[in-house]
């Protein structure tokens, strides 16, 4: 019998369904995929109640879907809709799968986060615990940055609900308690592949880094030209890495999730500091070179730990 | 001209039956007059048991410069900004319900007390002791649990400094006191972390005379980290929630109305001898006979949000928002549209109320 892995994710989710291509047609496995692009959660996490019924993980109700898409739509939010509408529903408990796995599902660190020399998280001036960190809206719901072109074409969120996808991976949970669910990590800011461009992310990402450029210049007192600012953004850069991880590690330990780390990028960190005068222009210079791992090459070496269920 | 009687000529309101019975309960006339005007610039720090809370949103809602030294990350969503203690008061110290407690908050802020035994364990996580619901899974570590104690410490003092009215409810007499060190909890052990020990903890209801003198040493303390030794001016007020359960071995009814009592004539001892201190009646107004109960909820303990209004109405009649900002009609209005979309008391953070699950 044929074991059955489900991915659900975004549309990164299309670099699996690539990586998954030579294997389709193996005798061992199979593959779902349930992807929308990542504003596309928000809207649905936002505007919506994702529900438990017959087994199904339901979608939120035709009326919510529309609701999200209320203004003109772009072709890409156009299809999402469609797509949304013809399914109905996210998976069915009764299809026995073996693994489910979840892409870009990630925390994302936040400014202004950093960690103190106790090693206290700290949001600005004041300590937060990791149960706050988790409660924050976009913390843990990773698409809210990326959605103003979307908030322009029509999809709304409301602010005063809770966008987080915690609450989804609950109801996964509860439909199905036995059945292991991956959460594939990527570390901050990494999680671009260089598509994304044309969505904006990387000028999301520079928007990101001129604000920890910003803040580690605060910090340092304004004193551009020290070693200190470098240390301090370093430090600030480490803890958010270490708070991305440490918030997954919380995540997972409650709700019982594996953490699946992609390869590489810990020797691409260690180069992007060696020697370097300006983090920014290294790191996240028109390189690219911190985006390149999410590739379909990347994602089936991933495959290897992933079938292994 | 002489008079026949002392009680002639006396305004309606002094007698019962033209100032409660035959008087509509939802427009208690003459229940409250202003001793001083609340200026908009004035720095408003809240605190108090959990009724607090109302009055603390409210005035907010109202335009009025209610200060937040802990304010939530401003991307955590509003309805859990209660669950870990933001927006409820003026820093993130939870409901204080005694006087001792704020007392023993002042002395800890001044560094004159250093209360013992503050780390309550539960399944692996740490609560702090004396606001054990702000973190509602508790802290990681006892070190973590430290450093956001400290940092709190350092915010309300900076709240007591630069206050300018400090809205106090009183809330309880009763309370759970370390018996070595004297420190006050703000519920009893046990009940959201840490373990009931009666060889550790005592119960204490405390008499109107250590209520007064709590209150006058929260002042002092108060006036002594002030650059100009200043006493700021107090709003008390008495809440009207009655309690959950006693400990006082009394018939809760019966704890309910000493609680209440002591409480009412602190505050009327402190408004009547000092000029800076004034008393606002929303005992009164929720408990008055002529509402029949209506003022609260099916339980006879949460307070209905129409009683609510009328609690707030009678203080805005008298401290009118349109005074502080000239925006009276778009800030009454967001303030009646709040309060219908509010759900009221299953909106507040009430620690107290959680012994009722031990009423088996």
């Amino acid at each position: 019998m044929k074991k059955r892995i489900l991915f659900i994710g975004t549309s990164h989710i299309g670099t699996f369904r690539s990586a998954w291509d030579p294997i389709e047609g193996s005798d061992e496995f199979e593959a779902d995929f349930f992807g929308v692009p990542e504003p596309v959660w928000t809207g649905l996490l936002s505007n919506g109640s994702f529900q438990i019924s017959d087994n199904k993980l339901l979608l939120p109700t035709q009326e919510e879907i529309l609701s999200a898409f209320n203004f003109k739509l772009d072709a890409e939010l156009k299809k999402s809709r469609e797509y949304l509408l013809r399914s109905k529903y996210v998976f069915d408990a009764n299809d026995n799968y073996s693994k489910i796995v979840l892409i870009d599902f990630d925390f994302h660190y936040r400014f202004p986060l950093w960690k103190n020399d106790d090693g206290i998280y700290m949001y600005d001036n004041a300590p937060v615990s990791l149960d706050l960190l988790l409660s924050l809206d976009r913390f843990a719901g990773n698409m809210h940055s990326h959605s103003g072109k979307y908030r322009q074409s029509g999809l709304t969120f409301k602010d005063d609900k809770e966008v987080s996808f915690i609450s989804l991976i609950k109801l996964i949970r509860q439909l199905v308690p036995n059945v292991p669910i991956d959460l594939i990590r990527e570390p901050f800011n990494m999680s671009s592949n260089i598509k994304r461009d044309k969505h904006n992310r990387i000028e999301t990402q520079i928007i990101s880094n001129k604000q920890l450029h910003d803040f580690a210049i605060k910090k340092s007192r304004g004193d551009e030209k020290t070693k200190m600012r470098n240390k301090i953004v370093k430090a600030v850069f480490d803890a958010s890495v270490a708070t991305s991880f440490e918030c997954h590690q919380l995540c997972t330990d409650r709700l019982g999730l594996n953490i699946r780390h992609l390869p590489q990028p810990q020797e691409t960190l260690d180069d992007t500091y060696a020697g370097t005068k300006d983090i920014f222009s290294v790191a996240y210079g028109d390189t690219g070179r911190l985006n390149r791992h999410c590739t379909p090459k990347y994602a089936e070496y991933y495959f290897k730990d992933i079938l292994d269920v | 001209m002489s008079i026949s009687s002392p009680y002639e000529n006396l305004a309606k309101t002094a007698f019962w039956r033209s100032g409660v019975a035959e008087a509509s309960p939802y427009q208690p006339e003459g229940i409250y007059s202003k001793k001083w005007n609340i200026p908009y610039e004035y720095k408003i720090a809240t605190a108090g048991s959990c009724f607090a809370q109302h009055i603390s949103r409210e005035l907010k809602q109202n335009g009025f410069n209610v200060l937040d030294m802990e304010p939530a990350p401003y991307d955590l969503p509003k309805k859990l900004h209660n669950k870990f203690g933001f927006s409820m008061y003026s820093a993130r110290y939870g409901n204080i319900y005694t006087t001792q407690q704020l007392l023993q908050l002042a002395k800890e802020v001044v560094g004159k007390f250093t209360p013992a035994d503050t780390v309550w364990e539960k399944d692996g996580r740490f609560y702090d002791a004396l606001r054990p619901a702000v973190e509602p899974s508790g802290y990681a570590s006892v070190a973590e649990l430290t450093a956001h104690r400290k940092h709190h410490l350092s915010k309300v003092e900076e709240l007591f400094s630069t206050m300018d009215l400090f809205i106090f409810t009183l809330g309880l007499t009763e309370a759970w006191v370390h018996k070595e060190s004297g420190t006050v909890y703000p519920t009893a052990p046990g009940t959201i972390a840490g373990a009931y020990d009666k060889n550790k903890y005592i119960f204490k209801n405390y008499s109107f005379i250590e209520v007064m003198k709590a209150f006058t040493q929260f002042l002092g303390i108060i006036r002594s980290i002030r650059e100009d030794r200043s006493t700021p001016k107090v709003l008390l007020t008495v809440s009207p929630v009655p309690l959950t359960a006693t400990a006082s071995g009394k018939h809760v009814l019966q704890a309910t109305t000493y609680s209440k009592s002591v409480l009412r004539a602190v505050a009327g001892e402190f408004a009547s001898n000092h000029e800076n201190i004034d008393y606002f009646p929303s005992y009164e107004i929720i408990t008055n006979q002529a509402a029949k109960g209506e003022f609260y909820e099916s339980n006879l303990r949460s307070v209905r949000s129409d009683g609510v209004e009328v609690v707030m109405n009678t203080f805005f009649a008298e401290h009118k928002p349109s005074e502080n900002n000239g925006k009276l009609t778009n800030l009454r209005r967001g303030r009646r549209q709040a309060i219908q979309s509010e759900p009221d008391d299953d909106d507040l953070q009430c620690e107290e109320a959680l012994v009722e699950f031990y009423n088996r």
